[in-house]
């Protein structure tokens, strides 16, 4: 976050009296960091890379963006940090009401809808937070929900977010989605190969984008709940 | 559609049981408006225009399009890589007007010689002055040294050629792919729009997706790989990158620039009639065409 | 030849775009960003000499466009010179301050001193206002012993014994301000430029890869490239080598290219036996 007074003009300042100065204000800061899910037939993972950090300076090496919600969902958020922290913790009351009301816990669809209208709410002053939902959907299926700021979302088998998410995408797209190939056998996902694919493309971000570093944390989730991994990467 | 149900279900319940919290959320909501009034409307002219991005997933930078950088009026891909004995370069075929396209047959990439080809993405216009005045210089060289330039001193040129106009720079950002004459060595680099060299011994990249670019570039490629492999491996990074961006593909020519053979003439009176000629002649440039 | 010449060459800059590229820019099209080195350079005068050090990252905007470029530039062969800022400017000032250097050193038959190098780069920078954005950290061992400068873009100039510019210049100079010593050994000195180039390298975004460094000393110059790999890829563990056949062809077209007959040899080769 910044206050940046701007005189009319840096020549005349000096000269120049009376007048309103206008004072500007940014309400968002962004702090990098990347996110990335995908679905299996009776998994799902989701990874983040563990670096926090704004304009040329790392703020931490050690802040994974990636949020366990309940035994079958996990949340990834990157973006601004201070929003990524008010509205997760506002999901998770949100979730713990539900918990108490109905005895039950909120599947990962519903907690996609309402994460949707917790951001759409907001439309005029948006959370400045990339949203993706890995989990499990109520038939065991691994399922991926991806959202942009203001609430706009849809359930997919894949999805990169965060500042290196343009770098990731096109190669999940092509080992993942088997796109622009022809002769290629398309093998259904396994977890191995889902895993190791999150590895090699988070070596890629942060051989070329300067947030994504550190290291990258995978969170896979199954119907036994929910295991971690983590994986260094460079720290420069 | 019983999916979808359930989720409204579930959301009607939720909204229905948590109205404190939604209460709470709206005061600290409103409170956020009421102490920033009188900027209210600043925030949402400056910020909100930023923030709320096209495609989910994608970054702050990735705005570029819509903010009409002069880079991605007309949209372009460009890619070069290098193999064993080999190099590549491929570009997309895209000309467009902003998010029309206008023509899928645009050329990007220039041969500036047997062995160096040279890939332009940027501003159309300046693609095509910039083309025309490297091959006017080229020629000139050519003529006054009566020698085939060499890829590095090419780069030189177009280095010098963008640099004269530091502050009025042409909107292109090369890329030079090609083989040195002598050693055979494999030479690939790229320019940025002021002239600054760079040369790498794996890919460059250029155009308007680039990140794109570099994250399947940085995945798939593999040192000494072979003329057919490395084409195989060009194409499907261009591919899949230019599907990722609205302001490129629509087809895509590659062209991959092999070793050149070394010649050996054997005796006629041998007895394998096969060993008078090793090495096949002359198939050093293979130009491709691709399915979008 | 003259006649012939449609571009005549005036040297020094062109301008013939710039009323165009400014109509462009008015009608809210955005102007592009030049590859920048946002960079940890530094330099250091110890016992016999100087050392000179740098990162070797490349930024445009957020995006990494060379991990390996070289920031040490040649200026004579007892003068060297790292550049922060616009990566372009800094290679072709260094350049061109090269050339006028040999010029110099033929002119007067002598080795250039290294307040000669510094005196053209400020007059150059401060001619241009500031607008070549080179941030230089000028070294060089002459007849009258080690110098050190840092030039600034506006063209005003330090001597110092140890200087750091760029986006991590900060974290460098904290290593140098912690422990440098005046007449420090030669591996020592390696060893701090070393140290405070990683200080940057880890803790400025800007900066990263590998360290490079430059000695030098009276009559001789150590360039280590790389001196110190500060980072390495990750290892990639799946294989996305393509099957043959994969990428779908339109058409093919195979370009014969005449080749210039070099030299031509008759052997002798023995009938083989089948």
């Amino acid at each position: 976050m910044s206050v940046i007074t701007q005189p009319r003009s840096s020549f005349v300042e000096e000269y120049y009296a009376g007048g309103p100065k206008e004072v500007s204000f940014n309400p968002y800061a962004h702090n990098g960091g990347t996110i990335l899910a995908i679905a299996g037939d009776d998994f799902s993972v989701i990874g983040s890379d563990t670096r926090l950090s704004e304009g040329f300076s790392i703020h931490s090496r050690d802040c994974p963006k990636t949020y366990k919600l309940t035994n079958t969902t996990v949340l990834g958020c990157a973006g601004f940090h201070g929003d990524v922290l008010t509205l997760t913790k506002v999901v998770e009351a949100r979730l713990k009401m539900y918990e108490h009301e109905h005895n039950k816990q909120m599947t990962s669809g519903a907690i996609a809808a309402m994460l949707s209208t917790m951001l759409y709410h907001r439309r005029f002053f948006p959370y400045y937070v990339y949203n993706i939902i890995g989990g499990l959907d109520e038939e065991g299926k691994g399922c991926v929900y991806s959202f942009d700021p203001v609430g706009s979302y849809e359930r997919e088998v894949y999805r990169a977010g965060g500042s290196a998410g343009s770098i990731l995408q096109p190669l999940l797209d092509n080992q993942i989605g088997f796109k622009n190939m022809q002769n290629v056998e398309k093998l259904p996902l396994s977890q191995e190969k889902a895993i190791k694919l999150i590895k090699d493309v988070f070596i890629s971000a942060a051989e070329r984008d300067i947030y994504t570093g550190d290291q990258v944390q995978i969170q896979i989730i199954t119907k036994d709940g929910v295991r971690m991994e983590s994986f260094a990467l460079r720290r420069d | 559609m019983k999916a979808i149900n359930k989720h409204l279900d579930h959301r009607i319940d939720v909204d229905g049981g948590l109205e404190k919290i939604m209460n709470l959320a709206e005061r600290v909501h409103k409170l956020e408006f009421r102490n920033s009034e009188d900027n209210c409307v600043n925030f949402w002219q400056q910020h909100i225009q930023k923030v709320v991005i096209p495609s989910n997933g994608s970054s702050e930078k990735n705005s570029r399009i819509l903010e009409k950088s002069i880079m991605s009026y007309n949209g372009a891909a460009i890619v070069a890589m290098k193999g064993k004995d080999c190099v590549a370069i491929a570009s997309d075929c895209r000309f467009g007007i902003q998010a029309q396209t206008v023509a899928t047959n645009f050329q990007k990439i220039f041969e500036m010689g047997p062995y160096l080809y040279l890939g332009l993405p940027g501003l159309a216009t300046d693609v095509q002055t910039v083309a025309q005045r490297l091959k006017f210089r080229l020629n000139l060289y050519e003529l006054r040294e009566n020698r085939r330039i060499k890829p590095k001193t090419f780069l030189s040129m177009v280095s010098n050629l963008l640099y004269e106009r530091r502050f009025g720079p042409y909107f292109v950002e090369p890329v030079i792919a090609g083989i040195e004459s002598k050693s055979n060595e494999p030479f690939i680099a790229a320019l940025d729009l002021i002239g600054c060299p760079m040369i790498t011994e794996d890919f460059v990249v250029s155009g308007t997706c680039t990140e794109q670019l570099y994250g399947m570039c940085e995945s798939l490629w593999v040192p000494d790989l072979e003329a057919e492999d490395l084409f195989q491996t060009i194409s499907q990074a261009l591919l899949n990158a230019v599907d990722r961006d609205a302001v490129s593909g629509w087809g895509a020519v590659v062209y991959i620039i092999t070793y050149i053979q070394k010649f050996r003439c054997g005796a006629v009176n041998t007895a394998s009639p096969k060993s008078d000629f090793t090495g096949t002649e002359h198939d050093n440039a293979i130009e491709y065409g691709l399915y979008e | 030849m003259a006649a012939l010449c449609v571009e005549p060459s005036t040297g020094g800059f062109i301008f013939e775009n710039c009323k165009r590229n400014a109509v462009l820019q008015s009608k809210g099209l955005k102007g592009p960003t030049a590859l920048k080195t946002g960079t940890t350079i530094c330099g250091i005068v110890f016992k016999d000499g100087i050392v000179l050090g740098a990162d070797t990252r490349a930024t445009e905007d957020t995006i990494i466009a060379d991990k390996n470029c070289s920031k040490i530039h040649y200026l004579s062969d007892n003068i060297y010179c790292c550049g922060a800022g616009t990566a372009a400017d800094t290679e072709m000032t260094t350049q061109l301050i090269s050339s006028q250097l040999e010029l110099h050193r033929l002119n007067t038959g002598r080795i250039p001193r290294v307040c000669t190098a510094n005196r053209m780069l400020k007059q150059m920078l401060f001619r241009y206002q500031g607008y070549i954005s080179a941030a230089l950290v000028l070294g060089g061992v002459d007849v009258t012993g080690p110098h050190l400068y840092s030039v600034y873009p506006h063209g005003s100039t330090d001597a110092l014994p140890y200087v750091t510019m760029g986006s991590g210049s900060l974290a460098a100079m904290s290593v140098f301000e912690d422990r440098y010593k005046i007449n420090m050994e030669r591996e020592d000195a390696m060893k701090l430029v070393c140290d405070a180039i990683r200080a940057g390298i880890f803790n400025d975004l800007g900066s990263g890869s590998n360290v490079d460094l430059c000695i030098i000393t009276k009559d001789k110059v150590d360039y280590l490239r790389p001196f110190d790999e500060a980072n390495q890829k990750g290892q990639r563990q799946g294989d996305y080598t393509y099957k043959r056949g994969t990428t779908a062809i339109l058409s093919e077209e195979v370009k014969k290219i005449e080749f210039d007959l070099i030299s031509t040899k008759v052997t002798r080769v023995e009938p083989m036996e089948t």
